[in-house]
């Protein structure tokens, strides 16, 4: 069952996932590591030139789905296209030469583990045009400036540098410039604000919607909390425990969640104005009768679930809801469910 | 140098601290002249971005500097009247009557606070028994209760595992269970919830809320987050550039900010905005540690600023309320 | 490279150096700038020191000074075919072991263990029984005997480099083994090798002398250091003193060695400090000022951003002070 799509767009999805599944070793006896499977039933679109925010909390399966859309895991079942072409089927060779396009990208969430610290800042951002090979030195040279030049750095101050020499700041712009130094017209950013401060974090999402803008590139942010997605993402996909359980327009799925966990997830964000519409004790009651469902096929969020019923031992298909064709939720009682009132609650 | 406070000199306070200055590395000041105080039971948040000095001020209050800083001038006290304690200069014996007893601490990273080859139970016990005196089986039971008040369910279950086993949530509610388990009078959460989940994160501020109705506890929250602290706190003092820019109860000081820097603050932090749009932004950058700057800190970033606002050093000025804030343009009570 | 110019900060490194390169520059020209030829027998047999003879003379005449500047060649040249020979076989295939799947991986682990079990000087003696009684072949079976101590370095580093983040990142650019290995893995494992090469160096060095001690290996009368120390021993009684001078030059080179091994591994870390040799020990537990974070302060905290502003030179130091 593919997510909703926008009434009737010209152009096919950058990104169709579907039905995907991913699944680790499963866990060893007598430890209780490893959930055995990081995404299940995974369906899912981005479009050209839209800013999509994952969240989702850690095991989630967020960093895995952008590890997945990137070549780095290969799916157990399911599909991911890119721009039309199956992903999954790719090995070896075609593989790589897949990864020399440089169509997606995906830039991690820790820059200073993921530049090689020997390096100058000038040899990292130009190692992807290095390694497809095709381009003049001087012409190597021109894209690693007019890269350095995006993401606001000056080219003749920093190329010289390593890692090592620059403010974290500096080194998140360095690989961001790598990442888009291809011409991407999709990239994924991990966690790309988590380690920032509040005034830099808006100058970053401020730059990645720029790029978004100036070079007509779709961005996903994946990120843990829903303040790095503020006022930035156009749509929001809400992960759980290896599901997708509501996608749709961020501000629809933020202020009239759909499903119990995202109600739980806004009413748990912290606020300065300190208003809740919702508390998390409204969409929440943990009963661990209900623990073993998730592993039998049911909800995954059963066991926290106030509205848990009998229906949810099997776990919901993500559909669209009935007065919103393009905000979809994995919930058999979505739409249905109404939070603890304020006499309830007293 | 600091004005008169609201509240009477002698009035009791958990923690004082007067007019702290720290350096670091060569005798570069990171933190001056910083004072506050957390009175008892009280819940107070030290914010302040990267470089504002708050982790700086916070290892000085428990004694744990690094070997590059160095706590210049000031005075740190610990308690009111006959058990006042001052920890300014306090020797290793001073400390160990002091630490986990009467002031506990809990970190960002609970793993790395816990040994990864022993079991929860045994860490908590750990505590019980060396600081507390407690025998083998009296600690287990008062392990197992701990356990249970920090809202760890299963806690017969959890006593027997191990830090890896458990996540991250259940990792910081067991680093708090040791830290109340000998029921300090004031508790200093550096960044605890930084690392965590959303969800989990809005636990264990509960759970710090609960623990503070239950135990009388102070609080002193050192964060980055201003939304973190409206929740949780009752009075707020913001930092940057190593001084305390404003302070005062937190509604009041988030309702209507008086210092442009914490005015700044609330324009760009999470307001549950959902609409699309350009992020606000503070332009510049905060001064680095030991920059000698003419008059006001901020004035570089501010778009208030005059001619007046660097020609010398600004002070705190009191407001009413029980508020002060470091700025020449606020309307200061008759 | 920064490794090198670290390396030539600190005085020990420097020093060990300038007596290493003496003793390249011995084994080069060796007989040349002897004084007398290594193998001619004057009259005066077991001389003490005199004008001249700088280092007297042995008990067939032969002037000691040339017979240890001829020797040094000899005592070089086996050495450094030992650790060479053990560096050509052992680090290609650490580096394959890591980089070419499971069945490469176990060949080279098990092979690299069988090496290891054997006992070493028996093995040497075996070899020069069976190959001839030649120096080279003895230093074969030695290299052949080191290479696995530079197989498991090369490939405990590579393990590690593997599975990092920038390597990862290269592999999502398309990169191939070759390149990955060429771009970032080489010049990391390079320190690591080099100090195991200046300790086995040193080992090396005194296995010849020790070969050469029990007479295996060198056919007199060429003059080496193992050999020279095994003659005088036969004469303690007129040349007390005698032993001394094989003795002190092998302990120079060696130690030299081994200093330097120490002092590349300090110039890797890049913290280098400019220390004398005494005051060392002190500055290793003292900090570099400001560019340690503070405990908890790196992981996951805010981290200072500048984002228009050119970068500084420095380290930042806000993440010290916050």
């Amino acid at each position: 069952m593919s997510a909703a799509t926008a009434p009737e767009r010209s152009d096919a999805p950058l990104l169709r996932v579907q039905d995907l599944a991913v699944r680790y070793a499963a866990p060893r006896k007598g430890t209780h590591l490893g959930t055995g499977a990081a995404l299940e039933g995974v369906a899912l679109e981005v479009h050209a030139g839209e800013v999509l925010g994952i969240v989702g909390e850690t095991g989630s399966g967020k960093t895995t789905l952008a590890r997945a859309a990137v070549g780095l895991v290969a799916p157990a079942t399911g599909s991911i296209e890119l721009e039309g072409r199956d992903l999954g089927a790719l090995r070896g060779r075609a593989l790589r030469e897949f990864r020399r396009e440089g169509r997606v990208q995906l830039v991690f969430q820790d820059p200073l583990r993921s530049l090689d610290p020997d390096l100058t800042v000038g040899r990292l951002v130009s190692e992807p045009l290095d390694v497809a090979g095709g381009l003049s030195a001087r012409d190597k040279a021109s894209r690693v400036d007019d890269a350095l030049r995006e993401v606001g750095l000056e080219p003749a101050s920093v190329r010289s540098r390593k890692p090592r020499h620059l403010s974290g700041g500096q080194r998140q712009r360095v690989s961001l410039a790598r990442a888009i130094v291809t011409r991407p017209a999709l990239l994924f950013c991990d966690e790309p604000v988590s380690a920032l401060d509040v005034s830099n974090r808006n100058l970053v999402l401020n730059l990645l919607d720029r790029l978004r803008r100036d070079l007509g590139i779709a961005v996903v942010i994946i990120a843990h909390d829903l303040s790095s997605l503020a006022g930035i993402a156009d749509r929001v996909a809400v992960f759980y425990r290896s599901r997708l359980v509501e996608v749709g327009p961020a501000r629809d799925v933020l202020e009239n969640p759909a499903h119990p966990y995202t109600a739980l997830l806004t009413a748990s964000a912290p606020s300065v104005t300190r208003h809740h519409d919702l508390r998390p004790e409204d969409v929440r009651a943990d009963d661990p009768a209900r623990a073993g469902w998730a592993a039998h096929g049911g909800c995954v969020f059963a066991d926290r679930c106030r509205f848990a019923h009998d229906a949810c031992r099997v776990q919901p298909a993500t559909g669209p809801l009935a007065d919103r064709p393009d905000h979809s939720a994995a919930c058999h009682a979505a739409g249905a469910w109404e939070p603890r009132s304020q006499e309830d609650r007293a | 140098m600091r004005p008169q406070p609201d509240t009477m000199p002698g009035s009791p306070t958990a923690l004082r601290v007067d007019d702290l200055q720290v350096s670091v590395g060569d005798r570069l000041v990171a933190v001056r002249g910083v004072s506050f105080e957390v009175r008892p039971g009280e819940s107070v948040g030290l914010v302040g971005e990267s470089g504002s000095g708050k982790t700086l001020t916070c290892r000085a209050v428990l004694g744990l500097m690094p070997e590059t800083g160095h706590v210049d001038a000031g005075t740190i006290v610990l308690g009111h009247g006959a058990d006042a304690a001052d920890l300014t200069r306090a020797g290793r014996r001073a400390w160990r009557q002091v630490r986990g007893i009467r002031l506990a601490a809990v970190f960002q990273d609970p793993a790395s606070y816990l040994n990864p080859s022993l079991t929860v139970g045994h860490q908590v016990d750990e505590v019980l028994r060396v600081t507390g005196g407690l025998g083998r089986a009296a600690a287990r039971v008062r392990a197992l209760e701990l356990l249970t008040e920090v809202g760890i369910d299963r806690a017969a279950e959890v006593y027997h595992q191990y830090p890896f086993e458990l996540s991250g949530g259940m990792l910081q509610r067991v680093v708090l269970a040791i830290a109340i388990s000998l029921n300090p009078e004031l508790l200093v959460a550096d960044e605890a919830t930084t690392a965590l989940d959303t969800v989990v994160q809005a636990e264990v501020l509960e759970l710090l809320r609960r623990l503070r109705r239950t135990h009388g506890l102070s609080l002193l929250l050192v964060t980055h987050d201003l939304a973190v602290v409206a929740e949780t706190c009752d009075r707020v003092l913001v930092m940057y550039a190593g001084e305390i820019v404003e302070s005062g109860p937190t509604e009041r000081v988030l309702g209507d900010p008086q210092h442009p820097y914490t005015r700044a603050l609330m324009g760009v932090a999470s307001v549950g905005d959902w609409s699309r749009r350009t992020l606000d932004t503070i332009p510049g950058q905060p001064p680095a540690a030991g920059d000698r700057l003419p008059g006001c800190r901020f004035a570089p970033r501010c778009t208030n600023a005059r001619d007046d606002c660097v020609a010398a050093a600004i002070p705190l000025r009191a407001l009413s309320g029980d508020r002060e804030a470091r700025c020449v343009r606020v309307a200061v009570p008759a | 490279m920064t490794t090198l110019r670290n390396l030539l900060r600190i005085p020990s490194a420097r020093v060990a150096l300038v007596i290493l390169l003496g003793v390249a520059v011995l084994a080069v020209l060796g007989a040349r700038i002897a004084p007398y030829d290594p193998l001619r027998q004057f009259p005066d047999v077991l001389a003490g020191p005199s004008g001249a003879h700088l280092l007297g003379t042995d008990y067939v005449g032969r002037d000691v000074l040339s017979r240890l500047v001829a020797g040094t060649r000899l005592s070089v040249v086996g050495a450094l075919e030992a650790v060479l020979v053990g560096l050509a076989l052992g680090v290609p295939t650490g580096l394959a072991s890591v980089w070419l799947g499971r069945a490469g991986e176990w060949v080279s682990l098990r092979t690299s263990e069988t090496l290891m079990i054997l006992p070493f000087t028996v093995f040497a003696i075996a070899v020069a029984g069976t190959l001839g009684n030649g120096l080279q072949q003895a230093m074969f079976a030695v290299g052949v005997l080191t290479s696995p101590a530079f197989f498991r370095i090369t490939r405990a580093v590579a393990l590690g480099l593997r599975t990092t983040q920038y390597v990862e990142a290269a592999e999502l650019m398309g990169a191939s083994r070759w390149w990955v290995l060429r771009t970032h893995i080489w010049s990391k494992i390079l320190p690591n090798v080099a100090v195991a090469a200046a300790h086995a160096m040193g080992s090396a060095l005194l296995v010849v002398a020790s070969l050469a001690f029990l007479g295996l290996g060198i056919v007199p009368p060429a003059p080496t250091w193992g050999g020279m120390l095994s003659s005088d021993l036969g004469f303690l009684q007129q040349q007390s003193w005698a032993p001394l001078f094989p003795g002190l030059l092998m302990m120079l080179t060696v130690g030299s060695l081994n200093v330097l091994a120490d002092c590349i591994r300090e110039a890797t870390t890049g913290r280098v400090r400019r220390r004398g040799l005494l005051t060392r020990a002190a500055a290793r537990r003292e900090r570099t000022p400001l560019d340690v974070p503070l405990p908890g302060a790196d992981l996951g905290a805010p981290q200072p951003t500048d984002p228009a502003d050119p970068p500084s030179p420095k380290e930042p130091r806000h993440a010290a002070a916050a």
